[in-house]
């Protein structure tokens, strides 16, 4: 470490160096870049994601770009997707998740509660321990047998990760010297409605009235399997 | 495709890892167009 009194009276000389923890994140980069948006489009993306929604048609509700830097890349909170999307109804969307470079324990991976997406919304309840593992603050408000067992979800550069959006997840700092960048795709099945809150930011961006089918150009289909039937 | 055993483990879990789907150079790209946006530049249309 530097000795400051060789730095006495004159803030302006010598080394100086601020660590602060941080997530690159970027929402609906498609909407700035062709080829996120044909990402997004992906057919086998989309095949899988559909068939995980029991749907015939996707559209993009949003993306999210999440790079956490070498070493001071910052932890993302234990949380559940959907209520942070209460406008948007029924809960059952999924996020396919692409690394963009090998995700794992070292580098800030996601780590997942199995079976959690099926315990309703817990959002206000989740925090961490000293490990990152989550926790609970009222444990009696979880459905009888639910067990919080985090497992890590590594994914290597290239490959897929599918979540419910009701699934808890999180994942901790990058201490290491590996960038962690990956592109999430959520994907709203043919049947999301628009329910407002009258509170939601995204409200003022939305055309369709309430109860309808989102639509709208903020969110393109990317996926229709009857017109692929049809066309082939 | 997800195979049915895939699907009842996404039921089961509410997570599964898929394939790789990019090769190394459509991730290359993906990079590439992602250091242009958070550097400013606009994208669109390079497709």
């Amino acid at each position: 470490m530097l000795n400051r009194n060789l730095l006495d009276g004159n803030s302006e000389y010598g080394m100086s160096m601020s660590k602060r923890e941080t997530v690159v994140q970027i929402v609906n980069i498609w909407m700035a870049s062709d080829v996120f948006f044909q990402h997004a489009a992906n057919p086998k993306l989309c095949e899988e994601v559909a068939q995980l929604c029991r749907t015939d048609t996707l559209r993009i509700w949003h993306d999210q770009i999440q790079y956490k830097p070498p070493v001071t890349g910052g932890p993302t909170a234990w949380h559940q997707d959907h209520p942070a999307w209460p406008i948007i109804q029924p809960a059952d969307l999924v996020s396919a998740w692409v690394a963009l470079d090998d995700a794992t324990i070292e580098n800030g991976c996601m780590w997942m509660v199995p079976g959690s997406h099926k315990w309703g919304n817990h959002q206000a309840d989740l925090t961490s321990d000293e490990n990152f593992m989550p926790v609970h603050k009222r444990p009696e408000r979880l459905p009888s047998g639910a067990v919080i067992k985090a497992v890590p979800f590594e994914i290597k550069k290239g490959q897929v990760g599918y979540h419910h959006c009701m699934t808890w997840h999180g994942s901790p700092h990058n201490r290491s010297a590996r960038k962690r960048r990956a592109i999430a795709v959520h994907y709203m099945p043919g049947h999301t409605r628009f329910e407002p809150t009258g509170r939601h930011p995204m409200e003022a961006h939305i055309e369709v009235k309430p109860g309808e089918i989102l639509t709208g150009a903020g969110f393109p289909v990317v996926y229709n399997r009857n017109l692929e039937v049809r066309s082939s | 495709m997800l195979t049915q055993e895939q699907i009842r483990e996404f039921d089961e879990n509410g997570f599964i890892k898929g394939d790789i789907v990019l090769s190394d150079e459509e991730v290359d790209k993906l990079r590439e167009e992602l250091d242009l946006v958070m550097n400013g530049k606009s994208v669109k249309n390079r497709c």
